[in-house]
């Protein structure tokens, strides 16, 4: 038979629920009172001692369960519990069940021959009786008004909360409680008091969110347990921060079109891609498969083999995560850790317990059926943000079914040339995406730094992204159009609307056919100045690309790409290879490779680069490569070798002072010295440059430009470490602009420093490829204009129409302009 | 080196100190807790001084887990079960030993802060014991790490206590009877750190 102790700081109440307990006829019953301690001046309080004979006393092979008050009985049962012989410990249990209503419970059950757990769970339900009976599960409505009224019940906490947030309680906010009650011992329970639902644990991330919780409802949030007022605080800053969406977007469409200016019919949403659009809408929908239930004799393997698929799925996420929060930022990235959660659902992670163990289901099977009966909650939820969260959830089934099978993600079809609609599009989605129908992309959220948005304009699919919920009114089929350059997506354009857009849609096409022709032609402007159209690539089929796209050569080889998704980085081998492939196509034309720039905030496992509070201010670019030398001197011998193929350079990322450049130079030489000694032939005269990114390399301009072969000025990194602005933070996303007047006054100096040291100087930044920025960085003297491939033909064009004697004119104009808004204007 | 004369001593001091500051460790419970600190320490350490001689010729392991027995039943409020956790573990880790390096008090400092933590589970900034020991505890294994004497280490680790407890100040309770408080825990300091900064300040008087 269970024995039960009952612990109080007062003998008297121990003592006295014991009496009231055995009130219940069950004198055979095991039970003992362990309460105060034994000094008559203060006898209130609890001795482990004395709890610990009272466990021995009633203990039996069948366990023993120890009621308690709280506070310091709690500890003292926990360390009278580590005085017992290792095989008595796990057979005593604390329980955290009210002490009166609980002990009696108990023994009830006991006496009734219930095992251990038995006699737990009936304790644990002591309280729904009286509950029941008092109505306590539902504040009364005075409560309910008072927005914040808390009622305190012993150790239980139950407040009252109305939800602000644009769309209520939906995955991600959901996810931040249930992380946030993980810190916590006390229990958290929440109700939806508006449609009067019951309570669901907050440990669940899909009880949460089928409680539909909208904009304006009010909840219940109940705590209990030791810490439990700590953890209703918690959550109720939580709640009052609106989950950290204040500061993010889900802007109302009234606010987002006072941002921008107003068209009729159009939503307002962010320029992505230029280019417009117009045709009928598909909206991309992603279900579960349909498995068929395969039956496995080895429950398990099957469970350690979808052991083994979730933890990969979540390692994924977190690199997912952590990838995402740099380029999107932390909040939009957040949604990974929602979707880890989902994983790690008690729910869903139980019924493919039963389903596996019991029913000896496939793995596959069971994940899917257990995703599919949380989705139909979802389906059948009153609350729209609710059903359309369903997504989230099949994200991360797909993403764990997939893991499993073994079957690689579907490729994103559309039925017929067409606009494709999407909630958001994962970096994958938008890369292999179907270019022949896909004629332009609009997305729900996103932003204009992601890697989608990147991927889209180099592909040179028009896209807008962040039009918000709006997406849901378009019917599949219905023509729709947008306006990549604008920002506009028109879900049901009129006639009149059509025709406009048609008619600039004609005028695009025309300019891009007139690019395309042109991107042969020399790059040269009206005044016959020849100008270098270089291409940033990553790889080898780039370069291919970048022929094709007219690129006189590659400015900029990330050579990242090489190191990325493997457990080891490249032999010198390998490397030599790839650099010989390329310096080979090219034939003859320039092939700047840069070496490795990596930091904290691009996640290679094996180079041991630990994650950085500030990666743009740490551990990366060429201080990585002075440091973890093996790595930098392979890839350095590999470029030498591969020097004598082509027309190559080779150049160091990150430079700041003089000692590094140096430093790296001293290594270069080195590594031609082995060469030369093992006979292995290069091309002694390779020019080695460095990256203008850092400002600091900008006002040693002078004295770097003594020591590098060449400069290029990369202005993505440059525009933010001038203005300190981060540009995937939409609040200083504006600081971070290359026309700001100090960025410009940056660049103008860097290039006077070249041309006074006599070495070349390129710009590789995005700020190379608008071409409104053409006029202003020729008259600053730029001559090497390097940019993704697909702007080469765009750039020739527009080179051709400009004369550089009369950007030369306009230069101190463009100079005197001490605002980002007149440097703006002065470029049209 | 640490002989057994100095853990006896360090006991002796404690009791003292606890003695001493009764009232101002119950004042301190009185604004954020249920006013009992003071005098349960006091009543506990009364009664390891009282227990003492039973243990007093054993080794040094043995005498601490005394400690904890006698804390475990007399203290009554939560520090009882934390610091007779504390001594038990401590204990534990020197078994047997019949004096100590500085070495040695290095493990049983840290086993002893992993005893509270392990009863308690409260973490740095909780406003518990735990915001004086911890930081106490790193600094003294730095310094003996870095080199540095016994006593020059003991008095780091006082030095690190005394900045937890003054730390503990702005801070809002999450754990105990003061968790309940919330907000209005802030701006008071916590008893339970308090009483062990005294707990290593006898430690380091009884040592020099």
């Amino acid at each position: 038979m269970v024995g039960i102790v009952v612990v109080s700081h007062s003998k008297k109440l121990a003592d006295g629920v014991v009496e009231l307990a055995l009130q219940m006829g069950n004198p055979e019953i095991k039970l003992s009172a362990a309460g105060g301690v034994d000094d008559p001046e203060n006898p209130i309080g609890t001795d482990a001692m004395k709890i610990l004979e009272s466990i021995k006393e009633v203990y039996h092979d069948d366990g023993v369960i120890l009621m308690m008050d709280m506070g310091s009985a709690i500890l003292s049962a926990a360390t009278a519990v580590d005085f017992l012989d290792d095989s008595m410990k796990d057979n005593v249990k604390l329980c955290e069940a009210p002490l009166v209503e609980g002990t009696i419970s108990a023994v009830v059950q006991a006496a009734a021959g219930g095992n251990i757990e038995q006699v737990l769970e009936e304790a644990r339900k002591s309280l729904h009786p009286k509950s029941a009976q008092l109505g306590i599960e539902t504040p009364d409505e005075h409560d309910a008004d008072q927005e914040d009224a808390s009622i305190q019940n012993g150790e239980v906490y139950r407040r009252v909360y109305t939800i602000r947030n644009q769309i209520g309680i939906h995955a991600r906010p959901a996810a931040k409680i249930v992380t946030l009650t993980g810190k916590f011992d006390a229990g958290v329970r929440i109700r939806n008091y508006t449609n009067d639902s019951a309570y669901v644990k907050a440990r669940s991330i899909n009880n949460l969110i089928t409680l539909n919780v909208r904009k304006d409802d009010k909840i219940v949030v109940e705590t209990s347990g030791l810490d439990s007022a700590a953890a209703q605080e918690a959550i109720s800053e939580l709640i009052a921060d609106n989950f950290g969406e204040n500061q993010h977007h889900h802007k109302k469409p009234s606010e987002k079109k006072s941002r921008v200016k107003k068209v009729s019919g159009a939503v307002e949403g962010i320029a992505v891609s230029a280019g417009i659009a117009i045709g009928p809408a598909y909206r991309h929908e992603i279900s579960m498969p349909e498995v068929e239930p395969g039956t496995i004799d080895d429950p398990k393997t099957e469970l350690a083999r979808f052991e083994r698929a979730v933890e990969k799925a979540k390692r994924e996420l977190s690199a997912v995560f952590e990838e995402s929060s740099d380029t999107v930022g932390t909040y939009e990235a957040s949604i990974f850790e929602a979707h880890a959660l989902f994983i790690d659902d008690p729910e869903i992670m139980a019924r493919v317990q039963k389903n596996i163990s019991e029913k000896h289901l496939s793995a596959e099977y069971a994940w899917v059926d257990s995703v599919n009966s949380v989705l139909k909650k979802y389906e059948e939820s009153q609350n729209d943000a609710v059903k359309s969260r369903a997504i989230d959830l099949i994200d991360v089934g797909l993403r764990v079914y997939h893991l499993l099978s073994g079957v690689k993600a579907i490729k994103i079809r559309l039925p017929e040339p067409g606009i494709l609609i999407s909630t958001e599009l994962s970096p994958s989605d938008t890369a292999t995406l179907d270019k022949e129908n896909v004629l332009g992309i609009c997305c729900e959220s996103g932003s204009d730094v992601s890697h989608s948005a990147i991927i889209a304009r180099t592909l040179g699919i028009p896209a807008v992204f962040g039009v918000g919920e709006l997406i849901n009114e378009v019917q599949d089929g219905q023509v729709a159009a947008l306006n990549g350059e604008a920002g506009h997506f028109y879900p049901s354009p009129d006639e009149d609307q059509l025709k406009q857009l048609k008619e600039i849609r004609k005028k695009w096409l025309f300019e891009k056919q007139k690019a395309y022709e042109a991107r042969k032609n020399k790059a040269e402007t009206k005044d016959g100045i020849r100008i270098s159209a270089l291409a940033n690539v990553a790889s080898v089929n780039d370069i291919r690309e970048a022929i094709e796209a007219g690129a006189d050569g590659v400015g900029l080889f990330r050579t990242e790409y090489l190191f990325m998704d493997r457990d080891g980085p490249p032999d010198e081998e390998e490397q030599f290879e790839v650099y010989k492939e390329a310096a080979g196509i090219l034939d003859g034309k320039p092939l700047v490779i840069r070496t490795l720039d990596v930091g904290g905030d691009k996640p290679i496992p094996y180079l041991g680069i630990e994650k950085e509070e500030n990666p743009f201010l740490g551990w990366r670019g060429i201080r990585y490569g002075l440091e973890e030398r093996e790595i930098f001197i392979t890839q350095v011998r590999a470029i030498l070798r591969a020097s004598r193929f082509g027309n190559v350079s080779m150049m160091f990322p990150m430079v700041g002072t003089l000692d590094e450049i140096r430093e790296a130079k001293a290594l270069t030489r080195e590594v031609m010295k082995d060469l030369e000694n093992e006979g292995i032939a290069f091309n002694a005269a390779i020019k080695t440059g460095i990256m203008i990114e850092v400002p600091a390399a900008v006002t040693s301009a002078d004295e770097l430009a003594k020591h590098a072969g060449f400069f290029s000025i990369g202005t993505n990194d440059l525009t933010q470490y001038i203005m300190a602005a981060d540009r995937t933070n939409g609040k200083v996303s504006g600081l971070a602009s290359p026309f700001q007047p100090a960025v410009i006054n940056a660049i103008k100096k860097t290039i006077e420093a070249a041309q006074k040291a006599g070495i070349e100087v390129a710009m590789c930044g995005e700020m190379a490829r608008n071409t409104k920025a053409t006029p202003l960085l020729l008259s600053l003297g730029l001559k090497e204009f390097s940019m993704s491939p697909v702007g080469i033909p765009e750039f020739k064009w527009k080179l051709s129409e400009l004369s550089l004697k009369e950007c030369q004119k306009k230069a101190d104009l463009y100079l005197k302009e001490t605002d980002i808004e007149g440097v703006k204007k002065m470029l049209g | 080196m640490i002989k057994k004369k100095h853990i006896l001593d360090w006991l002796n001091k404690s009791a003292e100190v606890l003695e001493e500051k009764k009232s101002y460790l119950t004042k301190l419970d009185t604004a954020i807790g249920d006013a009992d600190h003071g005098n349960n320490m006091n009543r506990g350490f009364k009664k390891v001084l009282e227990q003492l001689p039973t243990n007093e010729k054993k080794d040094i392991g043995a005498i601490l887990k005394g400690v904890a027995m006698s804390l475990i039943s007399t203290v009554g409020g939560a520090s009882g079960p934390l610091y007779g956790t504390m001594f038990l573990q401590a204990g534990n880790s020197v078994s047997g030993k019949e004096e100590l390096t500085a070495e040695d008090l290095k493990k049983m400092l840290q086993a002893g802060v992993d005893g509270i933590v392990m009863r308690g589970k409260a973490k740095i900034g909780d406003k518990t014991m735990i915001d004086a020991l911890e930081p106490a505890v790193k600094a003294y294994s730095s310094a003996v790490s870095a080199g540095d004497e016994l006593t020059t280490a003991l008095q780091k680790a006082v030095d690190a206590a005394e900045k937890g407890v003054e730390d503990t100040i702005p801070l809002i309770a999450r754990k105990g009877r003061a968790s309940y408080l919330g907000e209005r825990s802030k701006g008071h300091q916590d008893p339970g750190a308090t009483s062990s900064y005294y707990l290593l300040k006898a430690l380091r008087d009884s040592v020099q």
